[in-house]
């Protein structure tokens, strides 16, 4: 049986989940979403981890590019506060992702597409919760059609 | 402004005869409602050199180009911030350069004024007369008052007259902005926008960008060596760069988004993005827009010579946790 291809459009997006770039520090996210694994904690299964060596380590073009080429939405997730590896890393990051998340809102992208979040190694129900709640609020947005080229 | 130019002259004449390689200023444009960068390198050019309300360019950033040579430049008080800017970036050497401030009253808006012209009129004179700015053309005078047809970034300014230069010409100016005028005014109309809303608006300015980088070139602040969007690769390597060089809306928004990005909290609000745009994209509204959030965000702090995302405090708001 052959079915034509606006059928197997359709029948992909009826499928369509959110897609989640989420950047791990190292140290702790990493380490925290290795933790959510290992405790056998469930979360969907949309995300698509890039592991950093520091959540400073994160060009806001990482964000922009990863925005603009597919993901629905993405996650920077990096030590709390004062407890960097690199002693002050996150907080330059907070800083510059303060700013960025307001710049991307300011030219049209909805605030829940960009999340940051402070994981540590031993918060691995944090980051379960991070990504699912993260997935249920993509999948109220919907896709990402924002600054795409619509081929 | 006659006197200005007069005091400006005898300034310059006196540099380039103590040792000055050349002196940049301004020289009358090819019509009259202009003005054009001017190079004066021998004390008999000075007379080439006015100052009047259409001398709108930054001419700091030449002096990039001259990192071994004694040169005077003129600035404005808008122009001045980018001394500092390059100087605090280590562009400039601030003992080689003579900085020469002028008071400005505002710098008028040709655009504006032009449109408002009956149409063809061809314009034989322009007289600066005190608050108003006289134009006559082959069809009579018309009377423009300075205070509506100046440039946004003036009607906000609180620098007209340049501080910390090596010589200061005339008297100073009185201030030229609106206390009236909030200068986020238009920044906060777009935040009060619907994410949808905000999306169409840019998407249709940001669909103009030619991306002829000509607001980068023209920023005191984009400085680099080498951008981040124009790395010298071997072909077979320009698959890794950030943009490519097709002009596509989402390579446009990367540059323009990212560009803004990188300036942030380095903006000395000279406004030459903005004016420089051959599709006249607003981009003074992205800057601003940082430039608000970092004061709300940060507070008026202490800068660090490279910017305020090149430090912290540990007090910084936290909405991330």
């Amino acid at each position: 049986m052959s079915v034509s291809k606006s059928e197997v459009m359709e029948a992909k997006e009826k499928v369509w989940q959110p897609k989640i770039v989420a950047f791990l520090c190292n140290w702790c996210s990493y380490a925290g979403a290795d933790l959510a694994g290992v405790s056998r904690l469930k979360y969907p299964p949309n995300v698509r981890i890039i592991r950093v060596p520091c959540s400073s380590r994160i060009n806001p073009q990482f964000i922009l590019r990863a925005l603009q080429r597919g993901a629905d939405g993405v996650l920077v997730a990096g030590c709390h506060p004062g407890d960097c590896h690199y002693v002050s890393g996150n907080y330059f990051t907070r800083r510059r992702l303060l700013l960025f998340k307001r710049l991307l809102e300011y030219v049209g992208y909805e605030p829940e597409r960009l999340k940051v979040r402070w994981v540590s190694a031993a918060e691995g129900a944090r980051f379960a919760d991070t990504i699912k709640e993260m997935v249920d609020e993509l999948a109220y947005l919907g896709p990402n059609i924002r600054m795409r080229e619509i081929k | 402004m006659k006197e200005i130019t007069e005091i400006l002259r005898r300034e310059a004449a006196r540099l380039l005869k103590e040792g000055i390689e050349f002196f940049i200023g301004y020289a009358a444009g090819s019509i009259p409602v202009s003005a054009r960068p001017f190079f004066a390198a021998r004390p008999e050019e000075v007379d080439d050199l006015v100052f009047n309300t259409f001398c709108v360019h930054n001419l700091v950033k030449y002096l990039i180009r001259y990192p071994n040579k004694r040169v005077a430049v003129v600035v404005k008080g808008c122009d001045n911030g980018a001394v500092s800017r390059l100087v605090q970036e280590r562009h400039l050497d601030r003992t080689k350069i003579t900085v020469v401030g002028v008071p400005c009253g505002g710098m008028i808006d040709r655009n504006r004024v032009l449109a408002e012209l009956p149409p063809a009129a061809r314009i034989e004179a322009v007289e600066d007369r005190q608050n108003a700015l006289v134009i006559r053309t082959g069809q009579g005078e018309h009377v423009f008052e300075k205070k509506l047809y100046v440039m946004a970034k003036c009607q906000v300014c609180a620098k007209n007259n340049p501080a910390s230069v090596d010589i200061m010409l005339g008297k100073e100016a009185p201030p030229v902005a609106d206390p009236e005028r909030d200068p986020f005014k238009e920044v906060k109309e777009i935040e009060a926008l619907e994410a949808a809303g905000k999306a169409a608006y840019w998407e249709r300015l940001i669909r103009r960008c030619l991306r002829c980088y000509a607001c980068r070139q023209v920023c005191p602040a984009c400085s680099c060596t080498e951008c981040s969007f124009e790395q010298a690769v071997p072909g077979w390597q320009q698959g890794a760069m950030w943009l490519t060089k097709a002009k596509t809306l989402p390579d446009n928004f990367h540059y323009h988004l990212i560009r803004a990005f990188h300036v942030a909290g380095r903006c000395a609000g000279c406004a030459e993005c903005e004016r420089v745009c051959p599709v006249g994209i607003p981009l003074m509204l992205l800057n601003n827009k940082l430039t608000k959030d970092i004061k709300e965000l940060f507070g008026e702090a202490p800068a660090d010579a490279c910017g305020v995302l090149c430090t912290y405090s540990p007090a910084d708001p936290d909405e991330f946790a």
